[in-house]
């Protein structure tokens, strides 16, 4: 059994190890890349580690490019669509736990579906409603977006999530009195932490991953995104990766933090919400 | 799951509640997705075209019969379901294997889990430009990898195949640690005894495997992979930016097709056929794919 | 609950925070509307952004009734957000654009024609294969903001070591050096193939070069495809296809790219315009090059590009918004803007200057304004700018000889020009 046991071990680690080499190596390049010096990125056959590593491009990008403010912008958006959209889904997917109403199934599935639209066709009506909004160059506007975007799957992981919750203590507080929004602010919401905070890992990756919108709904320098920004400096670096690649480590460094604080709830969360349904 | 009495108790509350509760979800939805969704319908049987304004007209289903015989949509459908099938295929694979994986407890799993989720922390968009670095038939780490085994350079993003490979090797990399996540939540909710034995039984593992716990996980494996499939199939960002569809069109998916015809032709009228039509062909796949797994047709909300 | 309260919080703050930030902005654009500012975009950032945002400060100095506020976009989203703004009526008062974009606008009706504002006199000042490209259907849509014509540009030491002393002067020529240059992963000519319109810029003057034309002048059809045309193709695909003078890249090669491998020491030779000097000078100041005429096909030919200002119909305040055009193309800013990024003088009265006339490499592409072909004026010019680039791309992927895919191409250029009648 113990030898058993030992074979088992090794064969694990084989195959973590194969799975890491995949997923973890192009960032591994990616970092590597950004320390290089301009001449190094052109040297055949690449080097894995910069012989002469160098920040030289990092404080290139940071003269060249306003990226103190895309990082804000992109962390306040994140931030933002993650606690509106959080909240509202929390809520919606509580009424379709809990409450009974006419009509739930089909809006259940309408909700679905909408999870089936993709957004890049939507461009053009969504940015004309922006704009009857008042709402382009705005943050509020690509916040919008964003949340309409994250919803869908928010409520389902929410509705999912609130099902499994047994619904005595609910109702023992109903019981005393508590009301509903009384029940649901003081009672429901803390219950469902991990669920709320595994949405919220799902919501922000979500908004820190949106392009298309922030690039469209957005025409001020001062407005752009992370992703947008390190796009338009493709115009300006062309094949000089060792700036780009600097700006694609520095946007993924927040993800990581945000990811690091809330990473043991996420499974908790996912498990409970979003796969029983 | 609940107690019958329990859907009486909430019953017997105000079910005006409910509708409060929901509100705010349904006014975003209705603002940002019925509205343009209904839009795109309207204009989907109009001819508009932005840069010839004195040629609008309503031309009913014209769009439509046009849209079936374009060859260039019929090389997008084509791409689409390449690109799709074999990136959901993979990542269904692969993600039920790292499921089984990071399930296991093990000193350092922890570890290895949380960099098993990198890929998902970098926006797409930038994994795109990363991974267009790595394929430089040049200067790239993928040839420079080649060249220490002794393997020819290869032109990545040049030619038909290995550009489609090259884009859906990256969609696999972007998508599989969210995928695992899901199958792993999945996983977490069979008995773990279960599965150890499954794992350690030698000889049986295999069998045992696919006798006992893939049953168990097929509701999970339904909605996981519905999921993966709508985002696989609007899949822009990664496309886009590594190859705009090219090199001559080999890469253009449906997507990236309707954002040409829309944003650099204008023609908004088609375009948004050809949208309407991507949802139907969504909805016809993810139906399909229901079917195939559930064997009885209905998908379980 | 502890953690509950202190998640309470933090989400109502973000939640303010966010609408504050909102509406603020929100606000700012308000004020931006009211009727005596004019809101701008320049395309364009780096130099573009260094010029004209200290300039409109400088405008906003100067003047008392009128105030102007900038917004820079990009070069290679500028269309996409034109067209999206112009379509919503979304844009700003006054743009600069891509010359070959004007036109797309004026048929959508976003743009005020300016014929108002201007008289023969002021007209006169402008060089006319400038001017031409402001005109369509008898109106003038725009005013020359920046005018370039694009030269050869080339390693003088690889191309000694080729056993050339001087630039390449015809095809055959061309191809040879390119192909000498080419060794130990050092290539003859950093050639642009990837999937956009940078491709039918790169490929356009080799057409012209040999007597070919894009469409008829009428503009009814496409004769890109006749033997010139297939030729000019014939000769693009061989120096990537048969003699490997350019990376494997190529067909994800954008023209910055190109540029840029030249300045790395990947590629000997590149074509580009006069504002390459200036990047030249600022990352690679010991780079030995010079600046030749394009190789010589059947004839002289360059591409002569025109970048205009234009205003939208929408501009709330005309007037307003026509004082900053003037400002920006007047003889004192024009020849400013002209010296500052090294673009090649509109205005008559700027061609003299000595500035513009003492470096031989600049006086180079000045003389070539003379060969300077335009692309033809009409709405429709991206999407066959598209299709040309689409047919250059199959044909240098080997998917499609030189012939089949212009032919293909020409056909699809046919159904557009024949439906927009």
């Amino acid at each position: 059994m113990k030898r058993r046991r030992l074979l088992f071990t090794v064969f694990w680690w084989g195959a973590a190890l194969l799975f890491l080499a995949f997923l973890v190596f192009p960032v591994l390049w990616m970092i590597s890349t950004s320390l290089k010096p301009s001449g190094e990125i052109f040297q055949i056959p690449p080097t894995w580690v910069p012989e002469h590593p160098t920040l030289q491009a990092y404080s290139t990008l940071w003269q060249k490019g306003n990226f103190l403010r895309y990082l804000l912008n992109s962390i306040l958006v994140a931030l933002a669509t993650t606690g509106i959209a959080v909240l509202v889904a929390s809520m919606a997917g509580y009424a379709f736990a809990r409450l009974p109403f006419i009509g739930r199934k089909t809006v259940l599935f309408g909700i679905l579906t909408a999870q089936m639209i993709p957004g890049v066709l939507f461009l053009l009506p969504i940015f004309v409603l922006m704009k009857q909004l008042g709402l382009l160059n705005t943050y509020l506007g690509l916040i919008l977006a964003n949340v309409t975007f994250a919803l869908p799957f928010a409520i389902w992981m929410m509705y999912g999530f609130y099902k499994h919750i047994p619904a005595e203590i609910e109702e023992a507080a109903w019981v005393d009195g508590a009301g509903f929004g009384g029940t649901f602010f003081r009672v429901v919401l803390p219950m469902g932490m991990p669920g709320l905070l595994s949405c919220a890992i799902f919501c922000f990756l979500s908004a820190w991953d949106e392009f298309v919108f922030a690039l469209a709904l957005n025409t001020r320098d001062e407005l752009r995104t992370m992703p947008v920004g390190l796009f338009s400096f493709v115009g300006q670096f062309g094949i000089e990766w060792n700036y780009l690649l600097a700006g694609a480590v520095l946007v993924t460094i927040p993800a990581m933090v945000f990811f690091a604080l809330f990473q043991k709830y996420i499974l908790q969360g996912f498990a409970a919400g979003a796969v029983k349904g | 799951m609940r107690p019958k009495r329990s859907t009486r108790f909430w019953r017997n509350r105000n079910s005006g509640s409910a509708y409060l509760f929901l509100t705010p979800a349904l006014l975003i939805l209705g603002l940002v997705i019925l509205y343009p969704l209904l839009n795109t319908l309207w204009l989907s049987f109009q001819h508009k075209v932005l840069i010839r304004p004195d040629q609008d007209s309503f031309v009913g289903m014209e769009n439509y019969i046009k849209a079936l015989g374009d060859q260039e949509v019929r090389q997008a459908t084509l791409h689409t379901i390449v690109f799709t099938v074999c990136s959901v295929g993979v990542k269904v694979v692969l993600g039920m294997l790292g499921a089984l994986l990071l399930n296991v407890k093990m000193r350092g799993a922890a570890w290895v889990r949380s960099f098993y989720m990198l890929p998902w922390l970098v926006p797409s968009v930038v994994a795109a430009l990363v991974w267009r670095w790595i394929f430089n038939d040049q200067f790239g780490i993928a040839n420079g990898m080649l060249a220490t085994f002794g393997g020819p350079a290869v032109n990545w993003l040049g030619q038909d195949t290995t550009a489609m490979f090259a884009v859906i090797l990256v969609d696999i990399w972007r998508g599989l640690p969210l995928m695992t996540l899901l199958l792993l939540a999945g996983l977490q909710m069979i008995p773990r005894e279960t599965i150890d034995a499954t794992l350690i039984d030698g000889a049986n593992a295999w069998q045992r495997y696919w006798r006992v716990i893939l049953p168990l996980m097929k509701p999970t494996l339904i909605m996981v992979g519905t999921l993966s499939l709508i985002g696989t199939f609007n899949s822009f960002n990664i496309i886009y930016v590594m190859t705009g569809g090219g090199p001559a069109h080999a890469t253009e998916i449906l997507v990236t097709h309707v954002f040409r015809v829309a944003f650099q032709s204008f023609n908004f009228g088609y375009g948004s056929t050809l949208a309407v039509l991507i949802l139907v062909l969504i909805t016809i796949l993810t139906s399909l794919y229901n079917r195939l797994l559930s064997g009885r047709g209905e998908a379980k909300l | 609950m502890k953690l509950f309260t202190s998640w309470k919080v933090a989400c109502v703050a973000i939640i303010m925070t966010s609408v504050v930030t909102g509406c603020s902005s929100n606000s700012s654009s308000g004020n931006a509307s009211s009727s005596n500012t004019v809101t701008a975009w320049v395309m364009g950032e780096g130099a573009w952004k260094e010029y004209y945002s200290k300039l409109a400060d400088q405008f906003n100095k100067e003047h008392t009734d009128v105030q102007v506020k900038v917004d820079f976009i990009p070069w290679e989203q500028g269309h996409d957000k034109l067209i999206a703004a112009a379509a919503s009526g979304a844009g700003p008062d006054v743009t600069t654009d891509g010359g070959r974009w004007t036109t797309e606008l004026a048929a959508m009706g976003a743009l005020e024609p300016l014929d108002a504002y201007i008289d023969s006199a002021y007209k006169q000042d402008f060089v006319e294969s400038a001017w031409e490209t402001t005109q369509w259907k008898n109106k003038t849509w725009g005013i020359p903001q920046g005018f370039t014509t694009t030269g050869l540009f080339y390693r003088t030491d690889w191309l000694q070591d080729a056993g050339y002393d001087r630039a390449p002067k015809d095809w055959d020529e061309f191809r040879d050096a390119a192909k000498k240059m080419t060794k130990d992963n050092h290539f003859g000519f950093g050639l642009v193939g990837d999937n956009s319109m940078e491709t039918t810029m790169f490929w356009a003057p080799f057409l012209w070069q040999n007597g070919g034309e894009i469409l008829t002048k009428d503009l009814k059809k496409a004769t890109f495809n006749s033997a010139a045309g297939v030729e000019a193709l014939q000769f693009y695909v061989d120096i990537y296809r048969k003699d490997r003078s350019a990376p494997e890249s190529a067909l994800s090669t954008k023209r910055n790219d190109s540029h840029k491998m030249f300045t790395n020491g990947i590629a000997g030779m590149t074509t580009t315009g006069p504002w390459f000097f200036a990047e030249i000078r600022e990352s690679k100041p010991d780079l030995k090059y010079a600046v030749a005429p394009y190789p010589v096909g059947k004839q002289a030919a360059t591409l002569a590009t025109t970048d205009h200002i234009v205003m939208m119909k929408t501009a709330k305040n005309k007037e307003a918004s026509w004082k900053w055009i003037d400002y920006v193309t007047d003889k004192q800013h024009s020849q400013e803007w002209n010296k500052f990024i090294g673009f090649i003088p509109y205005r008559k009265s700027g061609l003299e200057d000595a500035s513009f006339t003492t470096d031989p490499n600049f006086k180079v592409l000045i003389n070539e304004a003379k060969n300077g072909h335009a692309y033809p004026t009409l709405p429709e010019w991206p999407q066959i700018d598209n299709l040309i680039a689409n047919a250059v791309q199959e044909a240098l992927a080997g998917k499609k000889q030189p012939k089949e895919a212009l032919d293909d191409a020409a056909k699809k250029v046919d159904e557009i020009l024949a439906q927009s009648k």
